[in-house]
């Protein structure tokens, strides 16, 4: 037999180490006492924050000591919990009793009774010291008999009578006696069935090194036992309490109806009234007769109402106080399965949780699409270019920058020294030489243009495709711009006649941009000018050209997105030319763009079906070049190196 | 450069397909295209601003393109529709639905109707050889009517 002997505690009168200190030590020695009996060295042993011993077997092995308990209570007593409750982590298991046994109402309450004590017989066998401990923890509140009484009253005002028996076994285990005030049907169940019961809680494993079996085994036995013999007897108290509570939710429901008045004596010290056979005689006489009127005064239909609602608060009632003694045993017994209202409860919680998750994520769906709602056309676009939009920008910015920095001649004054001319003027004393003078540079000017068809052959993926490019270039040559200082950009649609999105001395703000949005409408008469059957490439590009080169500078840049089809109306044309000559009008605007050597043209079709653009914007002529058949993603990749070649 | 003789025979095909259609339903043209680009197609057709182009690559959204294909079916549009070998079986089930009743049923889209094909719209489908022959519906042929082959 194994002796706990050595691990002796100062008492808080014997030494005058502060609380804390006392406190460190008690812990020490619990979860050294704790992880033996357990035979669990990872198991930790914390104070807890509230009041209470908890026995936390799930994540992790953890028991919570009893912040007050530690301080206020005996090292013994203490002592006494920490073998108890390292017992139940040795030797308690219920993962062999059927789910549906567990969750009838009182079951656990009655397993958890009688393992009790089975434990503590268990421990006080094992190490010789535990038993004294054992019984001092049992004197001082008899284990869960203290916390169950405690919830009971509390939450019903009484113990009900399954809970009383409970409580009864534990008492008879430690005192050999029963309380002298039991009611008669509990005394007749304790009568019939302590026997059996004192064979369940001796039925324990071997006291040396039990085998897993072995722990198992007992277990189960003292489960068979429980089962076969006391739990039949037990379910009958435990329709004694659901009768009795039913009949309390009764009174109470007429007290609060004010259809009768109770005095003290009918009510717990809780002032929660108490069930019938609690009362005394008279007052139970004048009770029932009251009860036995209001349902004589229900007709048939009202009185199941009434009834069904009193069953059903007894059941909650019921379920709730035994949740609650269960959370305080819980642990006990390792993996104890959850009772049937907890199940319940937790469907209802996790019910609860997905309905509010779904709710919350409806709710942000609902904020996303009023925001991406509000987003216009032209935003919604730009996210999907933005990655190119630096990458093409930059490209642009380099070829306009050839003079990267300042040009300098020989010449007197001069801003910057020359060593050539230094060693001159050593040798001949010639200044002339000596320095050099930064040049005056002029600023080149650019201009840019943007042309985009709008016509209804632009519909579906074209014009797709060709708003990203509307986006693109805007964006990139809105930073451009911003960059050289002196580069105008203008953006134009087209349809029989041009169609202006932003001129050359606007700056590009919201207002374009949402302005800018409709384009995509236009291809199928939805937007503003809405004439989309017709298309005069010719006639537009020459507007587009003169507003150009009306700007007078030489450095510009026509870039029309197109599918290089012209499908004109009657009237918009240059003179010399009409409808069935379109084609050639086109080809010939161009190609005095091309010998004007005043725009660098660049037509581009973006999008599947768009390659007649080569065939129109031919990079044959001087000064013309085509990008067809291209997606936006290869058209930031190759726009830089085609507008080289036009520069070139 | 597509040559004259084609240029006629693809002439010739959008004449019938618009002039000849079934009592019920609706035939959907089918191209085989050989060197010829859809830019091409679109050229030949009596009004190019009344074609539509969708290029069925495998980032399409297919939602969306139903919802387009139905707006530009519902009005009087020339369609040409670019398969490559994959076809969405929620597209097949649109064009059987054409082809054998006239309409596309958008049910279960953010807007819930039936669209009658518009009786002076056209749907042609557009494949090259290699794609029609491995596409992952081998009855597609079944669903289309007249068939232009190019190559």
């Amino acid at each position: 037999m194994k002796r706990f002997e050595n691990t002796k505690i100062k008492s808080s009168e014997e030494s005058d180490i502060k609380d804390i200190d006392l406190e460190k030590n008690r812990l020490e020695s619990l979860e050294l006492i704790g992880r033996t009996v357990g035979d669990d060295c990872g198991m930790k042993v914390e104070v807890g924050k509230k009041p209470g011993w908890r026995y936390i077997f799930k994540p992790i092995n953890k028991i919570e000591v009893d912040p007050n308990d530690i301080k206020k209570k005996g090292q013994d007593y203490c002592l006494g919990v920490i073998c108890h409750e390292g017992s139940h982590r040795k030797i308690s298991r219920v993962d062999f009793i059927p789910k549906e046994i567990w969750q009838e109402r009182g079951f656990s309450f009655l397993m958890n009774a009688i393992e009790d004590p089975r434990v503590n017989n268990w421990v006080s066998e094992k190490y010789d010291g535990a038993r004294e401990w054992v019984e001092v923890f049992n004197n001082e509140d008899l284990s869960q008999g203290k916390t169950s009484e405690e919830i009971a009253k509390s939450k019903i005002g009484y113990i009900p009578k399954h809970i009383k028996y409970g409580l009864e076994v534990i008492k008879h285990w430690h005192t050999g006696k029963f309380s002298e005030d039991l009611p008669n049907d509990v005394k007749d169940i304790l009568s019939k069935t302590i026997n059996y019961a004192e064979l369940a809680y001796n039925n324990i494993p071997q006291i040396i090194d039990p085998s897993e079996d072995n722990i198992s085994n007992a277990a189960q036995e003292m489960y068979k036992i429980v089962y076969s013999t006391i739990w039949p007897e037990y379910q009958k108290l435990i329709e004694q309490s659901y009768e009795d509570e039913k009949e309390r939710q009764m009174i109470k429901d007429m007290i609060e109806n004010g259809e009768i008045k109770f005095g003290e004596e009918g009510q717990s010290s809780e002032g929660e009234p108490l069930p019938l056979d609690q009362l005394p005689d008279d007052l139970k006489e004048e009770l029932k007769k009251k009860i036995k009127e209001k349902l004589d005064s229900m007709s048939e239909e009202e009185k199941d109402k009434f009834q069904e609602e009193m069953k059903g608060k007894a059941n909650e009632a019921l379920d709730e106080l035994e949740d609650d003694i269960n959370k305080e045993l819980k642990g006990k017994f390792s993996e104890q399965p959850k009772t049937k209202s907890e199940e319940e409860k937790e469907k209802e919680k996790k019910k609860k949780g997905s309905e509010t998750k779904k709710e919350i994520k409806g709710t942000e769906e609902e904020i996303e699409r009023k925001i991406e709602k509000k987003k216009t056309e032209y935003m919604r676009v730009y996210q999907e270019v933005k990655p190119y939009i630096d990458k093409v920008a930059d490209d642009i910015i380099n070829l306009l920058i050839t003079k990267r920095w300042p040009q300098f001649k020989k010449g007197f004054p001069g801003q910057r020294l020359r060593l050539e001319g230094a060693m001159k003027y050593t040798s001949k004393r010639d200044y002339k030489g000596l320095f050099e003078k930064r040049q005056k540079m002029e600023r080149v000017k650019y201009n840019f243009t943007l042309l985009v068809d709008l016509s209804g052959s632009m519909r579906g993926d074209t014009i797709e495709e060709t708003f990203k490019g509307v986006v693109l270039f805007t964006e990139v040559l809105n930073k451009v711009a911003g960059t050289l200082g002196d580069v105008k950009v203008s953006v134009y649609g087209f349809q029989d006649d041009l169609l202006e999105y932003k001129s050359f001395d606007e700056s590009l703000d919201d207002t374009i941009r949402e302005k800018m949005s409709v384009m995509k409408k236009e291809v199928s008469n939805g937007g503003v000018h809405n004439r989309a059957n017709y298309n005069n490439d010719g006639y537009c590009l020459d507007k587009a050209m003169h507003q150009l080169e009306g700007l007078g500078n030489k450095d510009n840049f026509l870039f029309v997105l197109s599918d290089g089809e012209p499908a004109g109306d009657s009237v918009h044309h240059i003179p010399g030319y009409d409808e069935d000559t379109e084609e050639e009008e086109l080809h010939a605007v161009i190609k005095k763009i091309s010998q004007e050597n005043k725009i660098k043209l660049l037509g581009i079709g973006l999008g599947s079906g768009t390659d007649h653009v080569g065939n129109f914007y031919s990079d044959k002529l001087n000064n013309v070049g085509n990008i067809p058949n291209v997606k936006i993603k290869e058209l930031s990749e190759v726009l830089g190196g085609k507008i080289e070649e036009l520069i070139k | 450069m597509i040559s004259q003789e084609k240029q006629e025979k693809i002439k010739t095909f959008f004449n019938n397909l618009s002039n000849i259609q079934p009592d019920h339903g609706r035939d959907i043209g089918l191209i085989v295209l050989g060197d010829e680009t859809l830019g091409d197609l679109k050229t030949l057709t009596p009004n190019s601003n009344l074609v539509t182009i969708f290029d069925l690559t495998s980032d399409v959204y297919i939602t969306g393109f139903l919802e387009d294909l139905a707006k530009n079916l519902s009005e009087e549009r020339i369609v040409f529709v670019r398969i490559h070998k994959y076809l969405d079986p929620a597209v097949y089930n649109q064009l059987y639905l054409i082809s054998k009743s006239g309409r596309m049923d958008m049910l279960g889209s953010e807007k819930d109707s039936l669209i009658n094909v518009s009786d002076k719209a056209m749907l042609i489908l557009v494949f090259t050889d290699n794609e029609l022959e491995s596409l992952n519906y081998k009855n597609i042929l079944n669903i289309v009517g007249p068939v232009l082959r190019l190559n």
